[in-house]
């Protein structure tokens, strides 16, 4: 073959040789059914190429009419009637059905009726194509038979790369085998990982990119752990750099480097700088996977917790409720991401003080998790203690102790007993305990909680800061102010130097120390001369 | 007595070629229709802007494992920047129980054989790195069965596929256990492959190429949990786990699958492409079916090669030209299938192999395609010996599929694709009163 097809399609990912075939195909099909019915079904997976595809008929063949389908459709053939005008079109294009065709889902009533519409079809009198992605040539093909088996021609556009991870982008975030490691280890593992990246070089060589891409995020992860946040930054940034130049803005290996440096950003509290690199990496998700995708559903989710934390929670909640909307859709009611979803909407609707509406999204995650791991599963103690902390917020101690003993019961036995996880669930129930006056049986959790922390994160981390906090406050709770004030002098000392002194964690706790300086009845120029000590100012 | 018999029988063996048997090698590709498929997946490799995944089909006895051979020692031979790859063979068969294979037990059996590979060739021993605690993990769930506490990653994953083979019990709770885990059994998987090809030496090595042979020999059952084929839920529902691997990777697929409805799905995931070894043209395509004497002429040169590497001649093995040209037509194009038969008719009537050899042959295959053949298989197999092709409709999917597995009907690429019946089965008829197609 001649290499006449790319130049007539040029730029796009097509593989023109391969292709060639099915484009000319597709063409004399459009040219020979003009004005008579047909029924055509093109499967591309990649939207972007579907998209430059149409956008390229449409401008050879003036006169075809591209029917979006709005998600949950329920007449195919209504709505694309709907949109017909007083001039007949020369063919008509059919896209998204997959927004109403949830994969997974084995009552199809899109489909049904499909399949029963097939001689009303007929009345369009011009050529008809479902565009599709390939799963739902399966579903299609099992769904509606009968109108599957009435097409009259199928077309196959593949793109020539295909991204390395067609699914859901995987996220290092609580990547949980490198939480689950010691102190000691994670700074053995930091000195192994910058080693390999200096043997790779900079740029690395393309057989080495993937891997190191897969290092720089697990460095960053742990630089966190350290607190080590501007070295971190660095090396994500030059990482981004080498994903986009030699994978393009688009691909999922460079999405994933975006997404961990907005999360970092998030992290130390750079929300404005945060906010555009999670919008971009949404649209990008948007625009290769379409607006239904699950990878979608997580971008929003990640954006509407930046805008929680910078208390736009009146923006914040349709993008959760997008979310929840999308996962239902895709993976029906039942899956752990759907669970994912209630979840961080409940948590949403707890911090506008909505906990009525809040509860029973809460008890359907923890059910849905539940059914889909089983009873002893730690996603199941994140949904635990999750519900724990809203019956709290609801005066409910009794109903909320034996949840978290349960989560706390749970975590031990999956991650060990020195995990962070098992330190977050000891400071929740020692909390609850203080509210219920227990402060005796309050305090040895709390002194665990810390010492797993300082085992696990060092002895200079956010994390360490947040339990010496709590544990000073305990010991003020039980007049113990001198044992306290130490603890909240360092935990003060942390924070400005890991978070630095506008972070409102920080903030917080400065006031806490100036709090039990005056319990201390301490003279006002003494007060001020520690916090300035404590804060370095 | 002679022991020529002997060094016959053994220079006919079928299994693919191995070291230091290159110069038994004939190449193929002008009578299988230009394919050049060693090329293309070398090229491919080449090309790539990183990782690349490969799959590669064709009939059992196609010569498959010999052109991913060929392949192999293509890789391995220095090139024009002074290097070469380090190429890591993993023998499904071998490796697994072909009986029931899933995604864990290929992970394993890749993570091992580049483990083992390493050590052998150069002498690095690789860090177990992440599956340690994966291995952890699978004791605390009380897999009393992989019993393991080491930090030997070759021993570690030897021991952990000798449980997997041990039972199909054991198999299942490692399986229920790797399930929700798979993520990060993944994770660990790369990280071991990274620091692979960061010890590579750099001035000798231009990259890791794990070539997976055999896979496609995996027996295709309906798995009741998840209500689809081994082969499918293996191919498609795991082709992101298969993919995603971070060097260079090539498998072998089951030819059924591959021709199946999931063909568009199989591109879309691999690569993009997939390339098939065909039969070797031996006859034109149906209804004349006529001698194709290129092809035949090639499984000649494949016959004379191999006797003169153990210096016989071909009045020895064959009593006749004739003989020897109805048994290579026999064969319809499988060179696997040429050896076996060889060795069949040498076993059987001793040499020289006469026409009466030949027939006994025949009427071996045929009996066994006979067993195996179903009414609603004939409609097919008619409509391949009128016009060498079929028309696929919804309702032939499942008969075309197993038509294609048995080798009853076989794939041609001369050309065009077309398809061929069997000679074995030449002679046999739908059996009488022949069924009125079902729809």
């Amino acid at each position: 073959m001649s290499g006449k097809p790319s130049s007539a399609l040029p730029e796009t990912q097509l593989d023109s040789q391969r292709q060639a075939a099915d484009l000319a195909a597709f063409r004399r099909m459009l040219q020979v059914s003009s004005g008579t019915f047909s029924l055509s079904f093109a499967v591309c997976d990649d939207r972007r190429l579907r998209d430059s595809l149409i956008q390229r008929f449409c401008a050879a063949t003036p006169g075809i009419l591209v029917v979006t389908l709005p998600a949950g459709v329920e007449s195919v053939l209504r709505q694309v009637e709907s949109q017909i005008g007083s001039t007949p079109p020369a063919a008509i294009f059919i896209l998204d059905i997959e927004a109403s065709i949830p994969h997974g889902s084995s009552s199809q009533p899109t489909l049904r009726v499909l399949n029963g519409s097939r001689e009303h079809w007929e009345a369009l009198r011009c050529p008809i194509v479902f565009w599709l992605a390939d799963y739902a040539i399966t579903l299609l093909h099992t769904h509606a038979p009968d109108f599957w088996r009435y097409r009259s021609h199928q077309f196959e556009f593949i793109p020539d790369s295909v991204p390395l991870a067609q699914l859901k982008s995987e996220s290092f975030s609580g990547f949980p085998m490198v939480d689950a490691l010691p102190y000691e280890e994670k700074a053995f593992r930091i000195t192994e990982l910058e080693r390999r990246l200096r043997e790779a070089g900079a740029p690395p060589p393309p057989d080495l990119l993937p891997h190191v891409l897969t290092w720089v995020r697990e460095l960053a992860h742990l630089y966190g752990h350290a607190s080590r946040y501007p070295e971190a930054e660095t090396a994500l940034r030059s990482a981004l750099d080498w994903a986009e130049q030699a994978y393009g803005p688009a691909h999922s290996q460079t999405v994933a480097v975006l997404n961990d440096l907005a999360q970092l950003l998030q992290a130390t509290n750079r929300l404005a700088e945060a906010e555009p690199l999670m919008r971009r990496a949404l649209a990008i998700d948007e625009a290769s996977y379409g607006p239904q995708h699950p990878n979608v559903a997580t971008h929003l989710n990640n954006l509407a917790h930046l805008l929680q934390d910078t208390n736009r929670l009146v923006e914040a909640e349709p993008l959760m409720r997008r979310a929840l909307e999308i996962d239902e859709a895709s993976d029906g009611p039942q899956h752990p991401d759907v669970a994912r979803d209630l979840n961080n909407l409940a948590t949403l609707l707890q911090a506008t003080n909505r906990l009525a509406e809040a509860e029973p999204l809460m008890r359907r995650a923890l059910e849905i998790d539940q059914a889909s791991y089983g009873p002893q599963h730690p996603e199941v103690a994140i949904r635990l203690n999750n519900l724990a902390q809203l019956l709290q917020a609801t005066h409910r101690l009794v109903e909320a102790e034996p949840l978290m003993r349960r989560a706390l019961e749970i975590d031990e036995a999956s991650y060990g007993p020195q995990h962070p996880r098992v330190a977050i669930d000891l400071n929740n129930l020692a909390q609850l305990l203080q509210a219920t006056n227990r402060l005796a049986e309050a305090e040895p959790l709390m002194r665990r909680a810390l010492e797993i922390d300082e085992a696990s994160y060092g002895p200079q981390h956010p994390t360490v800061a947040t339990r010496l906090n709590n544990l000073a406050q305990l010991l003020q709770a039980t007049h113990r102010l001198a044992e306290a004030e130490p603890l909240m002098r360092r935990a003060l000392g942390i924070l400005v130097s890991s978070l630095g002194l506008e972070h409102p964690n920080t903030q917080k706790v400065q006031g806490n120390y100036s709090g039990l300086l005056q319990d201390l009845k301490l003279p006002e120029a003494e007060i001020q001369q520690r916090v300035q000590a404590a804060t370095g100012s | 007595m002679s022991d020529l018999p002997k060094r016959i029988y053994n220079a006919f063996d079928p299994v693919p070629l191995h070291k230091g048997q290159q110069d038994l090698y004939i190449n193929l590709d002008d009578v299988r229709g230009h394919s050049g498929i060693v090329s293309h997946l070398k090229t491919k490799i080449h090309l790539a802007n990183g990782p690349s995944c490969q799959v590669l089909t064709g009939h059992r006895g196609s010569g498959k494992s010999t052109e991913l051979w060929q392949l192999r020692q293509s890789l391995e031979k220095i090139g024009s920047d002074g290097k070469k790859y380090f190429v890591v063979q993993v023998q499904a068969e071998k490796e697994l129980d072909t009986n029931d294979i899933d995604f864990p037990e290929v992970l394993i059996a890749i993570v091992r054989q580049i483990a083992t590979h390493f050590r052998e060739t150069l002498g690095i021993t690789l860090a177990p790195g992440y599956f340690k605690d994966r291995w952890q993990r699978l004791k605390q769930l009380a897999l009393t069965e992989f019993d393991f506490d080491g930090v030997n990653l070759e021993v570690g994953m030897a021991k952990l596929s000798t449980t997997l083979r041990g039972s199909p019990e054991a198999r299942r709770r490692v399986r229920d256990a790797l399930e929700p885990d798979t993520g990060n059994w993944m994770t660990a998987a790369n990280e071991v492959i990274g620091d692979a090809i960061l010890k590579l030496p750099k001035d000798q090595f231009s990259g890791l190429v794990v070539i997976v042979d055999d896979l496609d020999k995996m027996i295709s059952r309906m798995d009741e949990k998840s209500g689809c084929f081994t082969t499918e839920k293996l191919f498609i529902h795991r082709a992101a786990q298969l993919t995603g691997f971070h060097c260079h990777v090539i498998y072998t697929l089951p030819i059924e699958l591959a021709y199946s409805h999931h063909n568009a799905s199989i591109k879309l995931r691999y690569s993009g492409h997939l390339p098939v070894v065909p039969m070797t043209k031996i006859e034109t395509p149906p209804p004349d079916c006529k001698v194709h004497a290129p092809g035949i002429k090639k499984f000649r040169e494949m016959i004379t090669t191999r006797l003169s590497s153990v210096g016989a001649s071909e009045d020895i093995l064959f009593h006749s030209d004739k003989v020897r040209d109805d048994l290579i037509k026999l064969t319809g194009g499988q060179p696997t299938e040429l050896m076996s038969q060889i060795r069949e008719a040498h076993v059987t009537g001793g040499l020289p192999i006469t026409a009466q050899g030949v027939r006994r042959c025949r009427n071996e295959l045929m009996r066994g395609y006979r067993r195996q053949l179903r009414a609603d298989h004939w409609p097919l197999i008619e409509e391949v010996r009128q016009t060498g092709q079929i028309v696929r409709t919804d309702d032939n999917e499942k008969p075309f599929r197993e038509l294609l597995d048995s080798r009853a009907i076989l794939l041609y690429r001369n050309d065009e694709e077309w398809y061929g019946v069997n000679p074995a089965i030449d002679e046999l008829q739908a059996p009488a009163p022949s069924p009125t197609t079902g729809s």
